[in-house]
């Protein structure tokens, strides 16, 4: 059996809905905005006072390079940007090299970013050179933390002697990385936050 | 039916896993960090000698033994032998030491001069260098020669970098490398030790001149066809 509303019930139904909606727009609102600005930080590092210091070994030790020596083998150490966004680069040149002369390049890794960094020593790139006649003294720390402006120093040394079978007249490359990464990221291998 | 529920289990749990992944992803790129490179390039120098001086004092008239050895009188000296040397024209570090007729106590000394007995060679610059911890050694030789021929012998003496043992080191650190720095001539920037039959030869000079004595020794040519040249 089929029931039928009344068509008045119906009118007086959509009056009662309309009604309501009526009351709905009626109500009287405010909307607050919050408006946000977030400036994000840097983490940056860069290197600082680079320097160089040529030795060689004597019996007596090792010694500062005589003056009359200083034109056999020279050490040059110069920053370098292949171009924009790549590494910043300590680019090393030795030329004339040769058993028990050494080179000193003392360098710091120098935090600008205003996010606190941790810095880790260098380190061979993969697939590249790894020669044991290349070596870092008094090096930072592993996990070294650097806020802003703050500096860790370290020293490459380049020395070889005959066991390292260095041969004359030839060619060796190297590169290495530093790792910076901000404060409260440590390296996955690392246990301690 | 139990094959199409695990299955399905499967297909539900993919999504999680892909957002799993995303998360970590993310996490690792959310971590900010620069990396600074060390570039470097090492050209080696070069060790290089060359003799470019040879005088023999072959003045003509047979030097005799000093002191006389035999009990009879000392006789005119005469001019039989005859020592020559060269510098070898392709190979400079190569002397030809040439003895014409020689004969048992015939000796002669020859001077052999290499004034840039080291050279550190560079692509900017060569420059005389001898550090102390690489001296040079000549390699002594000997060489067979035949009585009663006019063979020539021929004696390479190649500089050769040697390490310093201890021994030397320690007689060297003592005896020579106290003493302080002298130039010889306008020429002088070397510290140089060379080595001859294991005696050091003084340092600091630029001139390397190895008094090389060849003395045919009469005593094994008496029973024997053959002598070897002996250097001293």
């Amino acid at each position: 059996m089929n029931k039928r509303l009344p068509l008045g019930l119906l009118a007086i139904l959509l009056i009662v809905l309309l009604a309501g909606v009526g009351v709905a727009y009626g109500l009287w609102s405010e909307t607050l905005h919050i408006s946000g600005w977030v400036m994000t930080g840097t983490v940056d590092v860069e290197f600082k006072d680079i320097k160089v210091t040529e030795k060689v070994g004597t019996p007596d030790g090792v010694v500062d390079e005589p003056e009359e020596k200083a034109n056999a083998a020279n050490c040059y150490a110069v920053m370098a940007q292949v171009s924009t966004g790549s590494p910043e680069t300590l680019a090393i040149t030795v030329i004339g090299a040769y058993p028990s002369y050494h080179c000193y390049v003392t360098f710091k890794v120098n935090s600008t970013g205003s996010v606190p960094v941790h810095i880790y020593q260098p380190e061979v790139v993969p697939n590249h050179n790894n020669y044991d006649w290349v070596s870092f003294e008094d090096c930072y720390e592993n996990d070294t933390q650097l806020h802003q402006d703050e500096s860790g120093t370290c020293t490459l040394l380049i020395h070889f002697t005959n066991d390292d079978n260095v041969s004359e007249n030839t060619s060796y490359t190297f590169l290495y990385q530093i790792e910076a990464r901000q404060w409260n990221e440590p390296r996955p291998t690392d246990n301690t936050p | 039916m139990f094959n199409r529920n695990n299955s399905h289990s499967q297909w539900k749990a993919l999504p999680l896993l892909v957002l799993g992944v995303l998360l970590l992803t993310g996490i690792a790129y959310g971590l900010w960090s620069e990396t600074l490179l060390i570039d470097g390039i090492v050209h080696t120098g070069e060790v290089y000698g060359k003799w470019t001086s040879c005088i023999c004092n072959d003045d003509g008239l047979d030097p005799l033994p000093n002191p006389w050895p035999y009990t009879y009188p000392i006789p005119t000296r005469k001019d039989v032998g005859k020592t020559t040397c060269t510098i070898d024209e392709k190979d400079p570090r190569i002397l030809h030491l040439t003895i014409e007729n020689g004969y048992p106590s015939y000796w002669a000394i020859v001077k052999c001069i290499s004034p840039t007995p080291a050279l550190y060679r560079s692509s900017s610059a060569v420059t005389r260098l001898c550090p102390r911890n690489s001296p040079l050694q000549l390699q002594t030789a000997q060489k067979t020669v035949k009585s009663g021929s006019n063979t020539g012998i021929e004696l390479a003496h190649k500089w050769n970098r040697v390490r310093m043992n201890p021994a030397n080191r320690q007689a060297a650190s003592s005896s020579m490398w106290n003493n302080p720095p002298r130039k010889i001539s306008p020429m002088s920037s070397m510290y140089m030790s060379a080595s001859l039959n294991g005696t050091n030869l003084p340092p600091w000079s630029n001139v390397w001149q190895p008094p090389l004595k060849i003395n045919l020794q009469a005593a094994d040519l008496r029973h024997s066809s053959s002598k070897s040249a002996a250097m001293e």
